[in-house]
């Protein structure tokens, strides 16, 4: 995917982190970093990810495109209709930054029922003759083979009229073959234009088969309120949706996450903010992607042993390719040194120790995956939803530093389940066991034990037993406290029914031997750092595009922009001495410190002479800088003062 | 020079001939026949009537029927005189437009002067007498200045037997410019009455294998609900042909019997109501569920606010907007400041307050930074004014739920306007758990 934008894409990411070193390195090839072996398993692992984003799209897509495409076969088959234009109106879905890759699909599939489409962008046709001869000029010259020169087209954008195109398509095409005009972005469009354009095409109708399909971003309610109702009437409105923004990206995130092809995962804040990001900024997928992106390159970069993240048949193959750099670097890693500090080890012991904790790696995590599954079939339809509705909450709470098993919601939720009925506990189990059966490393115990309480729970007694022997009690009653402990207990445990009995062993099974066993934090787990990235902080400089932090970094220390200051640039002198300041800054002042800072030597000597004009130059020079990137504002308040903005 | 009889002939022939395609306009065939008929033509007559009174129709079959040599022109479609000239020689002259001369005139109209040639060039191969239609024709005064004197006075520029003849749903008197124009002869098209709907209905929607009793019983409970809402014949030859589906099913399927009115008439209703609702907005899709959920949606605020998916700052940044929008500036330091600011006393406070709410004024002007001020006040946590976050800006304004007020180059500080409602901005707080009103000045005050 390229790193392109949408007018209504709207995320912004940096590509190098503001205030990085950037070393300039003529003598070495530009494209050495793609023969890194580091590189390579970044391609590697992202082309995966690629191809996961790309099926979640088809996915998404698929529905809709089908529908549009049945709905233009429909209108392709009918008559030709007199006094209506079919349009169908295709509810994308606010700031859907992928409305270019659905048009695209659109077209491309439209192609083959009817090859006759025009594009309209709301760009090209701010008035009615732009979209007029956008539109005429696509339809009679679009469809000539490519291989034919430029100066061979049939019409001149110039002649590009409406009645040029009836003529065209009486000369040339029989009256039911339809002409498709897709209109992206309906709501950038002027109402005024689409509404000419309308009539336009309503008064054709009798002679041309039109079929507009417009993208609208927000509400079916925009057409209706930017086109009168003159427009609308020759219209015939078919409407068609695609899903929520939020359900696209939990699609994503499923085949990002849940995938076993893909070993890289973004976990704890690294996760979040990214998540966080999406649901409060923007909502655009394809910023979520390219976020991930950027996350993965900053975890391969530099870091050529990591290239062990990789599938796990590869595993024994990169293994065996380590260096000794390599080596050394990975013994340093935090999660290794149980291992590395208690002996000396060999390179051929290491080596081999990093092949099982690899393999064992990829059991934990896939297991993992399948065990945070089961536990959100179980969570997500209790009443409070401790855990959400969608998988990628879940995720985002297991995938953090602590483990989920110790946190409070985990314990509301094994409480809530101890209060499930007979019921819902075997829908539940149905689903859990068969989740488990379908999904890559099979637990087999687990699924024993699983059928095994099913069973159980399903013949057991909902029925209260009394007990019969009367309980004599073990130790003599010493105080009111213990008697009513004894009595409260004693009331539990007649209160029992067999299946609940059977239900709380079960929960207590479920807990101690599945979720605190399998659910551990992945950053728990030997070798972690391998696969995981969580470094939030990073991130969130190279995606959240923070202009001011960006200047007030750049203004404080320039030497991380450019090391080769010989003194700080006068703005930055500037600038600093501004900070001291509170409310009102006092020019002369300003110039004073500004000047010792500079020129201390001038200073010393004499302190009420002149000051050099050069000097004052560059003052004033980088208070007007100041000024203009919106620090100060000169004010009338007080004379010779300027007053100090964003405080 | 025909006798006065043989117009009257041929009229009521015409009238005749046309009876298939036009009924309930037999006076105003005969008016403009006769206008058309006279020799030599006058010189330009307009037509004007609201929209769906069969003008064009009228117009296109009379001409049809009179065999002159006529062009029918749309000025919407044209933005410039050139294409409008060139389309009425193209149409006058009987040029085919085809491959071989690129689907263009051989000679460039440009200006009046050509057009006058040409027209009279054409005069020299078909003496028959020639017509120029020009529908909404409101479009021509924006246009050239000249174009719209010129054009009704063409038989006189032309010495040529030419006439126009102008349609439009607007008063001639918006027409005239302060210096005065030349007067063509006027007509006028009224709407129909319920009769003649009912009569037109029956002629365009009755299926042909229907029964004309039934249909007419149909049409007629039909009328009395659509009628009195909407008069438009368009629309209620669509809403017709949508509900007759409907209310034939039962019969079709041997529910009901098809004599029996009242049980039809008990079995329809619901789907006249629902559609009555739908009016105007030409949203079909097949499925009656479906198309009561999208109604929803158009209707009530509520729906409408929620199936907005904004992002969640984005909410707040509309709240923001429509709070920067609905508050004078003066007041938003009482109102967003965390501690209280003590109002300074001044000794003339005699000053009465003024009552108007300011919601009721609608929308101000606020510049960017003070949306972002109190976007900021708003929302408790810190935030970071991000670039992702500004462009969230932009993208409130592409869909249309705030404008931008002004020069576009404003960068130093552009404005803006909030264009969404109170109900709605209400829905939005409440679905982000804000408490709009604590912070609106006409609620505090009032």
């Amino acid at each position: 995917m390229e790193d392109w934008s949408v007018s209504k894409g709207v995320f912004a990411y940096n590509k190098y982190k503001v205030g990085q070193k950037r070393k300039r390195n003529d003598k070495t090839d530009l494209y050495a970093y793609k023969k890194e072996p580091s590189f390579l398993a970044f391609k590697e692992t992202w082309s995966t990810i690629e191809n996961a984003a790309k099926n979640a799209n088809m996915k998404a897509f698929r529905q809709i495109l089908l529908d549009l495409k049945n709905f233009v076969n429909k209108v392709k088959n009918l008559p030709l209709l007199k006094d209506e234009i079919p349009t169908g109106i295709l509810l994308a879905g606010v700031n859907l930054p992928d409305h270019d890759i659905l048009i695209d699909k659109v077209v491309s599939n439209l192609q083959s029922i009817s090859p006759y489409i025009a594009t309209l962008w709301s760009r090209d046709c701010p008035t009615l003759k732009h979209l007029t001869e956008k539109l005429v000029y696509q339809i009679i010259n679009g469809n000539e083979d490519e291989e034919e020169e430029e100066d061979k087209v049939v019409i001149k954008r110039n002649q590009c009229t409406f009645y040029a195109l009836e003529a065209w398509h009486r000369d040339k095409l029989s009256p039911e073959t339809p002409i498709n005009i897709i209109v992206p972005d309906f709501e950038s469009f002027i109402p005024k234009i689409l509404h000419d354009f309308i009539l336009i095409l309503g008064s054709y109708a009798k002679n041309i088969k039109f079929i507009l399909i417009f993208g609208v971003a927000t509400t079916l309610h925009i057409v209706h309120r930017s086109l009168s109702y003159d427009a609308t009437s020759k219209l015939k409105i078919q409407v068609f949706r695609t899903q929520s923004q939020t359900e696209y990206l939990s699609d994503i995130l499923d085949g990002l996450i849940c995938s076993s092809n893909i070993p890289f995962k973004v976990i704890d804040k690294a996760y979040c903010l990214l998540v966080d990001l999406f649901l409060y900024f923007d909502f655009s997928v394809n910023g979520f992607l390219q976020s991930y992106k950027i996350c993965m390159w900053r975890h391969f970069y530099g870091r050529n042993e990591f290239k062990l993240c990789c599938r796990r048949e590869d595993i024994l193959k990169k293994v065996a390719e380590l260096n000794n750099t390599d080596i050394i670097k990975l013994k340093k890693l935090p999660s290794l040194s149980v291992y590395t500090k208690k002996t000396k080890i060999t390179k051929e012991e290491f080596k081999k120790l990093i092949v099982q904790l690899l393999e064992e790696f990829h059991d934990y995590i896939n297991s993992f995956l399948v065990i945070l599954k089961c536990l959100h079939i179980f969570t997500v339809d209790m009443p409070s939803r401790p855990f959400g509705k969608m998988f990628r909450e879940i995720y985002g709470e297991a995938a953090k530093k602590t483990s989920i098993v110790e946190s409070s919601d985990y314990k509301e939720a094994m409480k809530l389940m101890r209060m499930w009925s007979q019921g819902e506990m075997l829908e539940h189990m149905k689903k859990v066991i068969s989740v488990l059966q379908n999904s890559e490393p099979i637990l087999s115990d687990v699924i024993e034990k699983l059928e095994e309480y099913f069973e159980l729970l399903k013949n057991a007694d909902l029925k209260i037993i009394e007990s019969q022997e009367e309980e004599k009690p073990s130790t003599p009653i010493t105080g009111r406290q213990i008697w009513r402990d004894q009595l409260a207990k004693k009331a539990k445990q007649h209160s029992q029914s067999p299946y609940t009995k059977v239900l709380n062993e079960f929960v207590k099974y479920l807990d101690t031997e599945v979720f605190h066993v399998y659910l551990k934090s992945p950053s728990e787990v030997p070798l972690n750092e391998i696969f995981c990235y969580d470094d939030a902080k990073t991130i969130k400089d190279c995606v959240r595009g923070s202009m001011k932090g960006a200047i007030h970094t750049a203004l404080t220390s320039p030497e991380e922009i450019h090391e080769e200051f010989p003194n700080p640039p006068d703005i930055c002198v500037a600038y600093k001495l501004h900070l001291e300041n509170r409310k009102m800054i006092n020019m002369y002042d300003w110039l004073q410190a500004f000047r010792t800072i500079v020129d201390p030597k001038e200073n010393e000597e004499d302190e009420k002479e002149d000051i050099d004009p050069v000097l004052q130059a560059r003052f004033t020079q980088s208070v007007a800088e100041l000024q203009f990137l919106g620090f100060i504002k000169a004010t009338q308040r007080k004379t010779d003062h300027v007053k100090r903005l964003n405080i | 020079m025909p006798t006065k009889k043989k117009i009257e002939i041929s009229k009521e022939d015409c009238i005749e001939n046309l009876r298939n395609e036009i009924i309930c306009r037999d006076s105003l065939i005969r008016q403009l026949y006769s206008l058309l008929d006279d020799e030599p033509l006058f010189s330009s007559i307009f037509i004007y009537g609201h929209i769906s009174t069969g003008k064009s129709l009228i117009v296109d079959k009379v001409l049809n029927y009179m065999r002159y040599n006529y062009s029918i022109i749309n000025c919407i479609e044209h933005a410039n005189s050139r294409s409008l000239l060139e389309k009425i020689l193209i149409d006058l002259s009987k040029v085919k437009l085809t491959a071989d001369n690129n689907y263009k005139l051989e000679r460039r109209c440009d200006d009046f002067t050509e057009f006058i040639y040409q027209i009279q060039e054409i005069t020299k191969k078909d003496e028959r007498p020639m017509i120029v239609v020009l529908e909404k024709c409101d479009k021509l005064r924006d246009m050239d200045a000249n174009l719209l004197p010129a054009l009704l006075k063409l038989n006189e520029l032309t010495k040529t037997n030419i006439c126009s003849i102008l349609t439009s749903d607007v008063i001639w008197d918006k027409f005239k410019p302060k210096d005065g124009l030349y007067e063509p002869i006027q007509l006028h098209f009224p709407q129909y009455n319920k009769d003649e709907i009912k009569e037109i209905l029956f002629h365009t929607t009755k299926p042909m294998d229907e029964d004309d009793t039934f249909y007419d019983g149909y049409l007629r409970t039909f009328l009395a609900v659509f009628f009195q809402f909407c008069n438009d014949l368009k629309e209620l030859r669509y809403m017709a042909r949508k509900n007759f589906e409907e209310y034939v099913k039962p019969v079709h399927e041997g529910k009901i019997k098809k004599t029996n009115q009242r049980a039809l008439w008990n079995n329809i209703i619901k789907v006249f109501k629902a559609n009555l609702e739908v009016l105007y907005l030409r949203v079909s899709t097949d499925d009656f569920e479906q198309q009561a959920k999208f109604l929803h949606e158009i209707e009530s605020t509520t729906k409408l606010a929620l199936s907005f998916e904004l992002p969640y700052y984005a909410k707040y940044l509309l709240i923001a907007a429509f709070l920067a929008s609905y508050n004078p500036a003066k007041e938003d330091r009482r109102l967003f400041l965390k501690e209280k600011v003590e109002k300074k006393k001044r000794k003339t406070t005699a000053k009465k307050k003024s009552v108007t709410l300011t919601l009721k004024e609608g929308p101000k002007i606020f510049p960017l930074c003070r949306l972002l001020a109190i976007f900021c006040a708003i929302i408790n946590s810190k935030i970071d004014l991000n670039a992702v976050l500004l462009m969230q800006v932009q993208s409130l304004c592409q869909l249309g739920l705030i404008t931008a007020v002004g020069d576009s180059n404003n960068i130093d500080e552009p404005k803006y306007k909030c264009c969404v409602d109170f109900d709605f901005v209400m829905v939005i707080s409440k679905n982000v758990g804000f408490e709009l009103k604590n912070y609106l000045c006409d609620f505090l005050d009032g």
